[in-house]
């Protein structure tokens, strides 16, 4: 059972990190998509929605060609001594960009939902805009900006193409729990283990989403000025 | 008091849904009322003052400092206009409570003197209190101590009392009446009830279509908001609080004659004024007994004026104010009226608000 400990452990921390990761890209995007016009803003929105409709095993392989030993990124991280191919960083990096979209999506709608009338109120009491993002569209995203991490770290926890493709599924490197049902399924007599697993998996994602939904709700209450 | 142009709008364009503002104002450290009727133009004209809005053609400077000048590419962010303004809605932040939101507006610690202001507000038991729960005239009233905390050069107040109830009104009417000529600074008050604009400005200034029509001090703009608008006229008459009855009914003078007003918020002894609508009154060449009209004062036709569909404005003398009504043309004829003609002005008691 320690490995099934293990691979828990495994996919909760390359869960967490990609979904850090992609957190100030998913606020970024969400956050300029929400309140700037601009050229080309459909084209942004498009491109970070790929990795949504894209085949997951091509977005292991686009990872693999920038991130692997031989992509300039995955060269350029390379002097730092971080390492994307066949580690659980890269599992991790696959995780946060298949998360990202669904991240952008809510909090580009938490973002939309900042009355327009509290900003003016704000800018004419001599607030800037960075001020004004921290006290009016981060508290009135709040509840969107979780959500959308939640959503994020529910797609992570269950990411499968993307991961195989770029990191392989090494044991206790970069085998998450959906690609250790995977790999168990092809070994004989493993019945068990795939049993506990697929129970493992549902319960983490059971717990996640109506984990999230309390928590969304909570800070709802909060921010309306419902709580206490 | 200083009394030279503090904010001046110069050859200001702006084009909104339905009209085409086009402004050249001056104001100075007086309270004005901004009147005239909805989407003339009155809010566009304050957020060309607090930087909201730019205009497309134009100058608006306050003293020595160009807020805004489209010739020259000089625009000036409302952040940095130092301007306090209340809005029609109190737009507080939801997730603060009542102390923060004030608190926004200003970076130091609160002051004895400040701490005195949010106390004749009133709102001193609401600081640490979520604003989610105040009522819609405490809300405002948070809101504008945001307002004046921060000792703006500059107060818009764009109808700031629009969303309260009546209750909430009075008390804040009040504080206005006593708080707004001590500030000494440029106070704008847009709203579109001139009993309102009454109590709490010097100066009117009426829009109507995007333009100012008129700019002066209250009874002369009063006196000319007839001409303004035919179907407005409206007259203002002054006296003294002599009686409160216990019936809320107040009896105030008017020269040697008397009227009876809604007694709510007079003091006994204090100044009086009342706004006469022209097509509330009612004339009658002699004293009828009777009636549900509770006021009957004696005055001179001094002038009669054709106005359009069949009206006519009667101009009379009430102790020496003026004051106008507005009858049909047949009436004149049937009444046999004329210039000199001494006759008796009706008006009910709730048709005018005292004050």
């Amino acid at each position: 059972m320690a490995d099934v400990y293990d691979i828990v452990l495994l996919t909760l921390k390359v869960g967490f990190v990609g979904v850090l990761g992609a957190l100030p890209f998913a606020l970024l995007f969400g956050y300029i998509l929400a309140r700037w016009d601009f050229w080309g803003k459909a084209i942004l929105s498009a491109i970070i929605m790929l990795p949504l409709v894209m085949p997951p095993v091509v977005t292991g392989l686009i990872l693999l060609d920038l991130f692997g030993p031989n992509g300039i990124l995955g060269q350029f991280f390379a002097q730092f001594g971080i390492i994307f191919a066949f580690r659980w960083t890269g599992a991790a990096l696959a995780a946060g960009l298949v998360a990202l979209p669904l991240m952008v999506r809510p909090i580009r709608q938490g973002f939309e939902a900042v009355d327009d009338e509290l900003y003016e109120a704000l800018s004419v009491m001599g607030q800037g805009r960075w001020k004004i993002f921290i006290l009016l569209d981060l508290p009135t995203a709040l509840p969107a900006i979780l959500a959308g991490i939640i959503l994020g770290f529910a797609k992570a926890l269950g990411e499968f193409g993307a991961t195989i493709t770029f990191v392989a599924s090494i044991p206790n490197e970069t085998q998450t729990l959906s690609l250790a049902v995977f790999s168990a399924l092809q070994q004989p007599d493993s019945a068990l283990k795939v049993l506990i697993l697929v129970s493992l998996s549902i319960a983490l994602s059971v717990i996640s989403v109506v984990g999230s939904e309390l928590l969304v709700q909570k800070i709802s209450d909060k921010i309306k000025g419902r709580g206490k | 008091m200083n009394s030279s142009p503090q904010i001046i709008l110069q050859g200001i364009k702006l084009k909104r849904k339905g009209f085409m503002l086009d402004v050249n104002c001056q104001f100075n450290n007086k309270i004005t009322a901004l009147i005239g009727e909805n989407g003339c133009g009155k809010t566009s004209l304050l957020r060309l003052i607090a930087g909201l809005e730019k205009p497309e053609t134009g100058k608006i400077s306050q003293s020595e400092q160009v807020f805004c000048d489209i010739k020259k590419r000089a625009f000036i962010k409302a952040k940095y206009r130092n301007i306090g303004m209340v809005f029609q809605t109190p737009r507080l932040l939801p997730h603060l409570n009542v102390l923060k939101n004030i608190s926004l507006s200003f970076s130091q610690k609160i002051s004895i003197e400040q701490m005195g202001m949010i106390e004749n507000l009133g709102i001193t038991h609401l600081l640490d209190k979520p604003v989610g729960g105040l009522s819609g005239g405490e809300a405002q009233r948070v809101a504008l101590a945001r307002a004046m905390i921060r000792n703006c050069s500059i107060l818009l107040l764009d109808e700031p009392l629009s969303a309260i109830d009546v209750s909430g009104k009075e008390g804040l009417l009040d504080y206005f009446t006593k708080v707004l000529p001590l500030l000494n600074i440029p106070v704008i008050y847009v709203t579109h009830s001139l009993e309102e604009a009454g109590r709490v400005a010097s100066d009117f200034m009426l829009m109507h279509n995007g333009k100012i029509i008129l700019h002066g001090d209250a009874p002369t703009v009063l006196s000319q908001y007839g001409k303004a608008r035919h179907d407005g006229i409206v007259s203002k008459l002054s006296g003294n609080v002599m009686k409160l009855g216990s019936d809320k009914i107040a009896t105030m003078s008017i020269g040697k004659q008397q009227a009876q007003v809604m007694g709510m918020g007079l003091k006994i002894g204090a100044k009086c004024s009342l706004n006469l609508w022209a097509r509330d009154i009612i004339l009658a060449s002699q004293i009828v007994k009777n009636i549900s009209a509770r006021n009957a004062l004696s005055g001179k036709i001094v002038n009669i004026k054709n106005l359009a569909n069949g009206q006519v404005e009667v101009v009379l003398d009430i102790e020496g104010q003026q004051v106008s009504a507005i009858i049909m043309a047949r009436t004149i004829k049937e009444m046999e009226l004329v210039i000199g003609q001494e006759i008796f002005v009706l008006f009910k008691t709730l048709a005018v608000q005292p004050y």
